[in-house]
């Protein structure tokens, strides 16, 4: 016979949903306690079907069924609960699988109990099946057993409760949240079985809220899986990164005694837990007495330190943090070690490449001003001797004598050209051309610099045209000889290749410290094709204008590399038998001098 | 392409015939270790009437010091024995230096080489290969910058 009462109306909506809640945790593993709190709905769920079943039937021996059906639901919710708390706070390792068979007795004397409580009355004292409120319950009297019970439950519910509450007290910010959940997932049986057993529930008493209370604990953990990623994310998390973790951390309390380690810093201090607890830094780490000095100063401390070790001599980068509680008093210290052994040995070898590097240059350069120096001796005798003879001061030579030593002057002139160029292109391409930075007088530059090359344009009967934007500073922060030459080599070119018309110089502000020269002029120009080569080395325009308008080549190339390793660029532009335009940008900064400064310069 | 010869080098891509100035209040020692060198300067220079004296290194050019005061010095840089550095350094001790025009005549021609001669305390720079059409329009050039300095 069955029977209806609307007081199984909430258990049967809740199995479906613990069913489905089963389903999902099950899903999500692997994690810490998921199986616990997996055996846990599972017993809520066995709970609930038992219960509503004997709620739903008249015939007292299927009710007898159910009962025990119930309480076996029942047995299992206490040890799982207490092992999901467990396995949730990361003490899963207490619980052995010795432990976990202690934890079947209970259960399975719960049940013998019950099965043999019609001879002996120890678990109910009494139990009759009575009608009230028109359907057929269960009345009865507890008995010794079943106080034994309920304690042995209620004690393993509170211990899972104790150690959620412990660690939520140790826990950062970030957990409390899902940990303040879990408590009143907790509490919530708690209440509902003090409401019934006190009678206080409004429901007819034979309606027990407590399988109706663990449906909503239940149903809170599942929320807050979604919420918090409960079970994803654990509190031991932290725990583990800080012990796992290669720097080594030790915390201090605020007399400076040692009260934490993790496995790095036992490790570097090659002690343990035990033997470094409650000792003082100078104790395990010897002469590091100014360490503690310096923390009495400053408060906090970034240093590196050297540790011995059996092998080799450990290099390690040391901060201390010191802690604050709320009232703004010491309340401890964090110590972190990281090693940077490696770190420093990379930086030696780097150093020593380095200084390779930096050899290997002076000696280019040393070898290059030798070569500068051997070279232009003998050049110095021949140029010499034969302008001697030109000049006349040897007596008259016939006009063959004296064409041929035009011609071997004009050569050698060209030779000492060309290993000026390669000298120089050599020095710029060695690297580290040390430039000079000192503040020079702009107008006064340009100025002797047009007077040097005015000459050229005399010689050719060409316009010599100067622009110096009046707005730019005075005074200016560079390389004056390396912008010289920069300016020469572009001028000469100008005047090399320009027969009829002018030349022109102008110097103008492109941007803030950014400054433009540019030379144009009205030459023989550039073809296009030939703009992308002009800078490369050895590349006039074509081989035939080296014959016939000389240079070598490389004055293009210098001033770019000049222009480059001064930062800034050249561009040109040029049209066939129009002229050409060689416009080179260069970073300088503005020089700021006072007044009574400029005398001196 | 160094600066401190171009322009020198430029110019005389034509050689002129020389026209002799009259240099004979010129007593000039030039201390360099290639005969070459002081041969080609103490043409140029006799030519035009100055009085030219000669040593092979510092030591020597001390030497000649102590029984002459020139008023010119022409002083290569790289020499044995005692190179011009160290010899402009021993001469700037002696009283008579103020009245002498030292003169770096040197193959350092790269960049930089003239600051530091100027740095050491030289009076002037001529790069070597010089020119003998400017050499002495060069040396009046740095009597006279020395001159103006001095007053």
């Amino acid at each position: 016979m069955l029977q209806f009462s609307p007081y199984v109306l909430p258990s049967i909506i809740s199995i479906p949903i613990l069913l489905w809640l089963a389903l999902q945790i099950w899903s999500r593993r692997p994690a810490n306690g998921i199986l616990p709190f997996v055996t846990m709905v599972v017993g809520l769920l066995i709970w609930t079907i038992g219960s509503t079943s004997e709620l739903s039937v008249t015939d007292p021996s299927f009710k007898r069924v159910f009962i025990h059906v119930s309480y076996l639901g029942i047995s299992i919710i206490p040890p799982t609960w207490l092992l999901f708390c467990l396995a949730y706070t990361g003490s899963y390792k207490w619980v052995t699988k010795r432990k976990l068979y202690l934890f079947l007795i209970e259960p399975v004397l719960l049940q013998i109990a019950m099965l043999t409580n019609p001879s002996h009355k120890w678990f109910w004292a009494d139990i009759q099946f009575v009608e009230s409120y028109g359907i057929i319950i269960r009345e009865t009297v507890p008995g010794n057993l079943f106080w034994l019970h309920a304690g042995y439950s209620y004690l393993l519910l509170a211990m899972g409760c104790v150690v959620l509450i412990r660690t939520m007290f140790r826990s950062p910010q970030l957990y409390r949240g899902q940990m303040t959940l879990l408590l009143i997932a907790a509490f919530t049986p708690w209440v509902a079985n003090v409401v019934f057993l006190l009678g206080l529930s409004p429901l007819p008493d034979f309606v027990d809220l407590t399988p109706l209370a663990f449906v909503i604990t239940v149903l809170a953990l599942g929320w807050s899986m979604y919420r918090f990623r409960l079970l994803d994310l654990i509190p031991i998390a932290r725990d583990l990164i800080v012990e796992n973790m290669e720097d080594a951390i030790l915390v201090l309390d605020s007399s400076r005694r040692i009260v934490d380690a993790n496995g790095s810093a036992l490790h570097i201090l090659a002690r343990t837990l035990e033997e470094v607890m409650g000792q003082r830094i100078p104790e395990v780490l010897p002469n590091q007495q100014a360490l503690v000095d310096e923390l009495d100063v400053k408060g906090q401390i970034e240093t590196e330190i050297q540790i011995p070790s059996n092998d080799q001599t450990h290099y390690y980068k040391l901060r201390v943090r010191t802690l604050y509680n709320r009232q703004h008093e010491v309340s401890g210290y964090i110590v972190s070690l990281t090693d940077v052994t490696s770190l420093k040995e990379v930086n030696k070898e780097l150093e020593i490449a380095n200084e390779k590097a930096r050899e290997a240059t002076r000696l280019k350069s040393q070898f290059l001003a030798t070569m500068s120096h051997e070279l232009r001796t003998p050049l110095n005798a021949i140029i010499g001797y034969t302008e001697l003879q030109l000049a006349g001061i040897t007596g008259e030579m016939n006009d063959m004598q004296r064409q041929y030593q035009e011609r071997v002057f004009a050569n050698s002139k060209n030779l000492l050209q060309l290993i000026n160029d390669i000298l120089d292109l050599s020095k710029i391409e060695a690297g580290r051309m040390e430039l000079i930075h000192e503040p020079f007088e702009l107008q006064s530059w340009v100025d002797e610099v047009v007077a040097q090359n005015r000459v050229l344009a005399d010689e050719k009967g060409l316009a010599f045209l100067v622009d110096v934007d009046v707005r730019i500073p005075r005074y200016l922060i560079g390389d004056v000889g390396r912008l010289r030459q920069i300016l020469v080599n572009l001028l000469s070119n100008a005047f090399k290749f320009t027969n009829v018309g002018h030349v022109k110089l102008s110097i103008r502000q492109q941007s803030k410290n950014t400054w433009a020269i540019i030379v144009e002029d009205t030459g023989i120009g550039i073809p296009p094709h030939k703009l992308e080569t002009i800078f490369d080395e050895f590349h006039q325009v074509d081989n035939s204008s080296t014959r016939e308008y000389g240079g070598t080549g490389l004055g293009l190339a210098i001033v770019r590399k000049l222009a480059m390793t001064t930062g800034g660029n050249i561009r040109v532009s040029s049209v066939v038998g129009e002229g050409s335009q060689f416009i080179v940008t260069l970073p300088l900064e503005i020089a700021d001098i006072p007044e009574a400064d400029l005398q001196k310069i | 392409m160094t600066f401190d010869n171009t322009e020198s080098e430029r110019k005389s891509s034509k050689v002129t015939r020389a026209i002799p100035t009259d240099l004979s209040n010129w007593r000039i020692l030039i201390v360099d270790d290639v005969y070459d060198n002081i041969s080609i300067a103490e043409a140029i220079l006799e030519f035009n009437g100055a009085f030219v004296e000669q040593a092979a290194n510092g030591v020597e050019g001390l030497k000649m010091l102590e029984t002459q005061t020139p008023n010119i010095i022409l002083l290569d840089l790289s020499m044995p024995e005692m190179n011009g550095w160290e010899m402009h350094e021993e001469l700037s001790k002696l009283p008579e230096r103020d009245c002498i025009t030292v003169i770096a005549l040197t193959a350092h021609a790269m960049v930089g080489d003239r600051e530091r001669v100027i740095e050491a305390g030289f009076d002037g720079y001529i790069a070597k290969p010089f020119s003998i059409s400017t050499l002495i329009n060069d040396i009046k050039a740095i009597i006279r910058s020395t001159e103006e300095r001095k007053k």
